[in-house]
């Protein structure tokens, strides 16, 4: 064999190794960061609140004039999965065990006009490994992954719920719902 | 020869009595030795406290009242009427539906957007309830008793009594609700629960005044987001049932039935 026909061949399988162990998630969606509530900046303010303390989230940051909010949801290990970019996620996780994730979110409120609201949120998720090193010590390391956007727009979707923007009408009696396909 | 015959007709009478009592191979008190309603109540509350720290519970009563009342009206003909059954509305996007141990039923918002009358509601509350006559979870956690050697009848068991005395709970009291929430919510039952759960929930529906035939129209919606861009990885009901087109086949088959007797 050629040398130059042996380097294509170690350049093709290394480009095909490193494709695998970068593999991206399967996203049949754009990302939704996003939204605009057609409710004023106290309700949606109001509601986001309310949506993260019952679902548990510890809030660091907040502040209602810049409408501005950070906190942070400890997430398991199945969520992290679910929420992270997994190219990122099987380097980190393969590091050392598992110890703990967490999705480390920033949200911002802003008045569109009386009526609207726009809310931004993004976020990167953390996880956190143990292992033990050549001296036999345990160590902890920390590593970062982008987020695939599912976790934000949960939150984005949960919110539009507890307004009442998604209704069910026909769960009255004697009511049924029109046609998927009419609906839009 | 003659003690053989009789013996031979014994197990034919059991045999015959069994299956007509039991009905539709529902068998409400399967691992009851394991497990008795008392303990599966309290089990119950535990992978509720799970399930509601996991997902945030919709607090809007039009919709959670209107749920409760159809799924309340499916549980009195159920094959458990006197089970207390409590049926909770998930704010999720998730496309979802299961039950817990002790009549827990949950059910997401991403699956109410789906659906569009109160028969395909009731389609799905039923199916629920058939894992809760079947008794399911106790079942599965059972079966799952024998490939994990950690989960012993005996440390469970003692951990739910002490747990009822204020102690502290015990590890594998922990590890079993751990497992019995990841099955029910991500995981799903095996196939033969599945289909009798499928079955039971048409008789249900049909005895608490809904179209069972709308079990076959969940179905269809449920092939249509299966196949479509976006919503595929959101459908978390699916995760391990039969195929649908199976279950299509079966429903359609056991509704013909149920047509059959009702003459």
């Amino acid at each position: 064999m050629r040398p130059t026909n042996f380097k294509i061949l170690v350049l093709a399988g290394l480009g095909l190794f490193l494709a695998a162990c970068g593999s991206t998630p399967v996203l049949r969606k754009p990302v939704e960061r996003e939204r605009v509530y057609a409710k004023p900046k106290n309700k949606v303010w109001d509601t986001i609140i309310t949506t993260l303390a019952r679902s548990g989230a510890l809030i660091n940051n907040i502040d209602k004039e810049t409408g501005l909010i950070t906190f942070t949801k400890i997430l398991s290990s199945g969520e992290v999965r679910n929420f992270a970019i997994q190219g990122e996620l099987s380097g980190a996780v393969g590091a050392g065990r598992f110890s703990q994730g967490a999705g480390l979110m920033t949200i911002l409120v802003r008045s569109v006009d009386d009526a609207k609201t726009k809310v931004y949120i993004n976020g990167r998720i953390q996880i956190r490994s143990t292992m033990f090193t050549r001296l036999g010590d345990l160590s902890q390391i920390v590593h970062h992954a982008n987020s695939n956007g599912k976790m934000e727009e949960e939150l984005l979707d949960q919110v539009s719920v507890e307004m009442g923007e998604k209704s069910f009408p026909w769960l009255k009696k004697g009511r049924s719902a029109p046609k998927k396909d009419d609906r839009k | 020869m003659r003690r053989l015959a009789a013996v031979a007709a014994l197990v034919f009478l059991s045999l015959l009595v069994n299956s007509c009592a039991s009905g539709p191979d529902v068998r409400p008190y399967e691992g009851t030795k394991f497990m008795s309603d008392d303990e599966e109540k309290r089990f119950g509350h535990y992978v509720d406290a799970e399930v509601t720290n996991q997902f945030l519970v919709l607090e809007k009563k039009e919709i959670t009242e209107a749920v409760s009342e159809i799924g309340q009206s499916l549980a009195k003909v159920s094959h458990r009427p006197k089970l207390k059954h409590t049926f909770k509305v998930l704010n999720s996007s998730s496309i979802n539906a299961f039950a817990a141990p002790g009549g827990y039923v949950y059910i997401t918002t991403g699956l109410l957007e789906e659906l569009e009358s109160r028969d395909e509601l009731a389609a799905i509350l039923a199916h629920e309830l058939g894992h809760v006559s079947g008794r399911h979870s106790v079942r599965a956690l059972r079966s799952a008793r024998y490939a994990n050697a950690a989960l012993t009848v005996v440390s469970i068991l003692a951990a739910l009594g002490a747990a009822a005395t204020g102690v502290p709970v015990a590890g594998d009291l922990t590890q079993a609700v751990g497992l019995i929430t990841t099955m029910i919510v991500y995981q799903g039952y095996s196939r033969s629960y599945e289909s009798q759960a499928d079955r039971l929930g048409m008789i249900y529906a049909s005895k608490a005044g809904y179209k069972p035939e709308a079990m076959l129209s969940v179905f269809k919606k449920f092939i249509k987001l299966r196949d479509e861009e976006g919503k595929k990885e959101s459908l978390v009901v699916l995760s391990s049932h039969p195929a649908l087109e199976d279950r299509i086949k079966a429903a359609e088959e056991y509704l013909a039935k149920l047509k059959e007797d009702r003459k």
